[in-house]
């Protein structure tokens, strides 16, 4: 499956919900719904602002995790 | 929306809602049926004299005998007639409450929603229940039809013919409670893409 860490680099980047939301251009609903696991997909574009704004790698807000482990 | 369209969905889920509390009253019928089925008088009283003018008369049945009468299995047909309307009832009650649920909801903008969805699958539950109904009435009206010559009008008048419009009517409305749920599902899928 895949896991969101997304609350995870923002923990450590210091960055409230709303603020990343500002920067990214997306609404706090949105960041909420990614940082709970409940989004089914993201954008290319959307991803990539969040990568530009908390300076990291898709493969740091994104992991896969094996089901049967 | 438009506002023709508002006021014309405002007045059905009024008539719907009006027509609920009279379909509730109809839940007294099956007892009527049953007590004149245990007495034994559902052919003369509740067929032949019918008050209620429910029942047409078959032309080669105009004048029903007393050996036709006292032959009637009136236990038989009070039982059909009291599972069916019971049932019919039942059906009809689920069908008006969903289109009222979804009419208020179409009233507050809320199309694809979850609540349209639930309401959509007790009209298809309803559907079932009338197609469980209707062989029961089918039974009961063939019985009065036969044995009496009286076949039967009024709002149980179902039919074998009305068991097989029924399935159809049933596959329609699950193909479009199958249809709603795709959309429902790509709109949710849609509304989850960040």
């Amino acid at each position: 499956m895949i896991r969101i860490t997304l609350n995870v680099v923002m923990a450590e980047r210091n960055i409230a919900t709303g603020e990343l939301a500002k920067k990214v251009g997306i609404t706090p609903t949105n960041i909420s719904i990614l940082k709970t696991g409940k989004a089914k997909a993201i954008r290319f574009s959307t991803l990539e602002k969040i990568c530009k704004v908390l300076k990291c790698q898709p493969g740091d807000i994104i992991k896969y995790e094996d089901d049967e482990q | 929306m438009s506002k023709v369209l508002d006021k014309s969905l405002g007045v059905i889920s009024i008539f719907l809602q009006i027509s609920l509390v009279v379909v509730c009253f109809s839940f007294i019928t099956p007892f009527v049926y049953l007590y004149y089925g245990f007495t034994g008088k559902m052919a003369q009283n509740g067929i032949v004299n019918s008050s209620a003018s429910d029942f047409l008369i078959s032309p080669d049945h105009i004048h029903v005998t007393h050996s036709q009468i006292a032959n009637f299995p009136n236990i038989p047909y009070s039982i059909l007639m009291a599972i069916g309307i019971t049932l019919t009832v039942i059906a009809i009650i689920i069908l008006f409450w969903a289109i009222v649920q979804i009419i208020s909801n179409i009233g507050k903008k809320q199309y694809f929603v979850a609540d349209n969805l639930r309401r959509l699958k007790n009209i298809v539950i309803a559907q079932i229940v009338t197609v469980c109904a209707d062989p029961f009435l089918a039974a009961g009206n063939q019985l009065s039809a036969s044995k009496l010559g009286r076949i039967n009008d009024g709002l149980f008048s179902a039919t074998w013919e009305t068991l097989g419009n029924d399935v159809i009517n049933l596959v329609f409305f699950a193909v479009i409670y199958f249809l709603f749920k795709l959309a429902f599902n790509l709109k949710e899928e849609s509304d989850l893409t960040v």
